[in-house]
């Protein structure tokens, strides 16, 4: 018997290439642990290099080799520098720039008509709630949970409500505290309210509504006894950003219900994920209009007494929004949700 | 028998749950969905994170800067708390899906990963979405079933507490019904969590061929008995250890002689040397039929060599 010296293609194959892989190895390990900006710029250069051999190794490994334990590791050294190489770059601090300065302006533009209509929700809502207790003031009870009104319905003196709207209340550092609650019982309704936009939006469009007529009637009620002014200085100033933040909420799960609906060109399914993410921008962006809404309401209403004052906050406010999201982040060009084939 | 078939339905199942990504390169990859369980055990584990950080952490710091503060400002401790606990309840996961990327200390823990369904970059608005939805599948419900009156007040009705029971596990258990293992907030992200094993790279078993010279040797016929499968499987035999190695080499081993029609009586065989000159020998007659061919068999051939007489 002949001693045939024993060739196997995919072991010289693998011989003569492994040292490609086990320095792809390493770089990839360094990016999953510390970022891609720990890299130098040699090594930034070299990962997609090896990236590259090491994808061409894989397929070719796929139609030579029958050794798994190789085509297993090729295989997942390559994917997981598919998305060392192609995934965020971008430091977290310049997202978050460019997200106030362009991305939530401009999807909520691109949005509004979702949004007008969850805006006019609420409007129909107050408007709901104002006529019906303004029609029979015991309706109140029926718009008003117990809870709510803290002793603020129909049986209360004129007096009663007034006090609260100039109530001194609490003293300086209690403020921060009540803001931050309040901040974290509204951010969590309008989170929900996103996220029942996946429920086809029927009870997103309530929830909104419903919060239209609380707010409806409070204010017949104080309308009722005359203090119409007085309530809307006390309510607008935090009042303007809060309300528009629920209709971001309300106007994103429209646009979660939009796409399960109406999926257009896409299926179902496909056109949620593409729809969410943006809607999800909204939210976000609601979650920090939230925030602020909290911060005014806990301190400056709690602090500033004088009509003109709490009218003058509204006032800003609103133009202060209104210039926000018309004209912020125009001339910027809006980054569009990029199909991976189209990157690289 | 039966261990083989077993086996073959495990892998059957593997690549039911496998999903491919083609590059810009055009190379597919394939990854696999992480199964249900290790999904919700990844998640048990990053609540008990934040959980743990809650209590040993951020109350005991929320205690001290109370007690240190008292009488002139304990209050804005408490309001930078509930604004903290605010942030850490959402922007734990959000924050460390975004920093490595697609995967929280539990998910990498199992080796998981959340990647873009369709192979894109993972992007911040994704992380985003499939995060918000948390707040409606698990804390709300959770709320409701547990205190209830924190949502509506004193007068909660039981079968609000039952309604908020039976949402919380449909949510929770929305994964299992379908095939991507898809939770509403991937739904709503387009994001899917998948298996990202680090495997390591196993020295090659033909590395044996280089250092002795094969002592066994088979002819085409008997080599063509095995398709890729067999052959694989035969790898892994190979690649176990453990105390039952020595047992199962000798099993397989008999098995592939009866198979193959090996004439055993000719002389002492240990089983690990003809099963790794069986394998290399297996792998190179493969492995030149699929380069020179094009010629891929997956199976082993029904039924057995029958040996027609004695060589020597």
């Amino acid at each position: 018997m002949a001693t045939r010296k024993f060739v196997l293609r995919s072991y010289e194959f693998r011989r003569e290439r492994e040292k490609t892989w086990r320095e792809l190895e390493r770089l990839v390990d360094r990016v999953e642990k510390s970022g891609i900006k720990n890299l130098s710029a040699a090594e930034l250069t070299r990962l997609p290099a090896l990236y590259r051999a090491t994808l061409s190794a894989l397929s070719v490994a796929r139609a030579i080799s029958l050794d798994r334990a190789l085509l297993d590791y090729l295989e997942g050294l390559c994917s997981r520098a598919y998305f060392a190489v192609y995934g965020t770059k971008r430091h977290p601090l310049e997202t978050i720039a460019e997200f106030f300065a362009v991305k939530f302006p401009q999807t909520f533009r691109r949005f509004r008509w979702q949004m007008a209509i969850s805006g006019l929700v609420l409007i129909l809502g107050g408007v709901t709630g104002f006529a019906m207790t303004a029609w029979d003031i015991d309706n109140y009870y029926a718009f008003v949970p117990d809870a709510m009104a803290q002793g603020r319905d129909p049986a209360a003196s004129t007096e009663e409500l007034r006090e609260p709207l100039y109530d001194p209340g609490t003293a300086g550092d209690e403020l921060l505290l009540f803001a931050m609650s309040l901040f974290d019982h509204n951010a969590r309704i309008g989170i929900m309210a996103f996220c029942l936009g996946f429920a086809a939006g029927i009870p997103c469009v309530l929830l909104i509504f419903y919060n239209g007529t609380v707010l409806g009637a409070f204010a017949a009620l104080y309308h009722d006894r005359g203090l119409s002014v007085e309530l809307w200085a006390w309510l607008l100033p935090h009042g303007v950003t809060e309300l528009l933040a629920v209709v971001l909420c309300g106007g994103a799960g429209l646009v979660l219900a939009e796409s399960l609906l109406l999926p257009g060109r896409h299926t179902r399914l496909e056109n949620l994920a593409l729809r969410g993410r943006e809607a999800a921008v909204i939210v976000l962006g609601a979650v920090i209009l939230f925030f602020i809404a909290g911060l005014i309401e806990g301190i400056f209403r709690q602090v500033v007494k004088d009509l003109t004052l709490r009218y003058a906050m509204a006032t800003a406010t609103g133009v202060w929004w209104i210039v926000y999201f018309g004209l912020v982040g125009r001339g910027a060009r809006a980054e569009q949700a990029v199909d991976p084939g189209d990157e690289g | 028998m039966a261990k083989k078939s077993a086996y073959e339905a495990e892998r059957e199942r593997e690549r039911g749950r496998e999903r491919t990504i083609v590059t810009p390169e055009g190379i597919p990859l394939r990854f696999k969905v992480a199964p249900a369980g290790e999904r919700a055990v990844a998640f048990i584990m990053d609540a008990v994170i934040i959980l743990m950080t809650i209590l040993f952490v951020i109350i005991p710091c929320v205690c001290t800067g109370v007690a240190a503060t008292a009488g002139w400002g304990e209050n804005f401790v408490l309001a930078a708390f509930i604004f903290l606990f605010f942030l850490f309840r959402h922007f734990f996961f959000v924050g460390f899906e975004l920093r490595w990327q697609g995967a929280t200390p539990g998910k990498r823990l199992l080796g998981l990963r959340v990647i873009d369904s369709h192979g894109g970059p993972l992007r911040g608005q994704a992380v985003f979405a499939r995060n918000l939805t948390r707040e409606l599948e698990l804390f709300l419900p959770l709320i409701a079933v547990v205190y209830p009156s924190a949502l509506w007040g004193e007068g909660g009705a039981w079968w609000l507490q039952l309604l908020a029971g039976g949402w919380l596990v449909v949510f929770a258990f929305m994964p299992l019904f379908n095939r991507d293992r898809l939770r509403v907030g991937d739904l709503i992200a387009g994001t899917i969590v998948v298996r990202s094993p680090k495997p390591v790279l196993m020295p090659d078993l033909a590395r044996s061929a280089e250092k002795r010279k094969a002592r066994f040797e088979f002819s085409e016929k008997q080599l063509d008995m095995y398709g890729v499968f067999e052959l694989q499987v035969l790898e892994d035999v190979l690649r176990r250890r453990g105390p039952e190695r020595r047992e199962s080499l000798q099993v397989v081993a008999d098995k592939i002689m009866r198979k193959i029609a090996w004439d055993s009586k000719r002389r002492e065989v240990d089983p690990e040397d003809f099963l790794r000159d069986f394998y290399n020998a297996q792998r190179a007659r493969l492995e030149q039929k699929m380069v020179v061919a094009g010629e891929r068999r997956e199976r082993k051939k029904k039924g057995r060599l029958v040996r027609r007489r004695r060589d020597d």
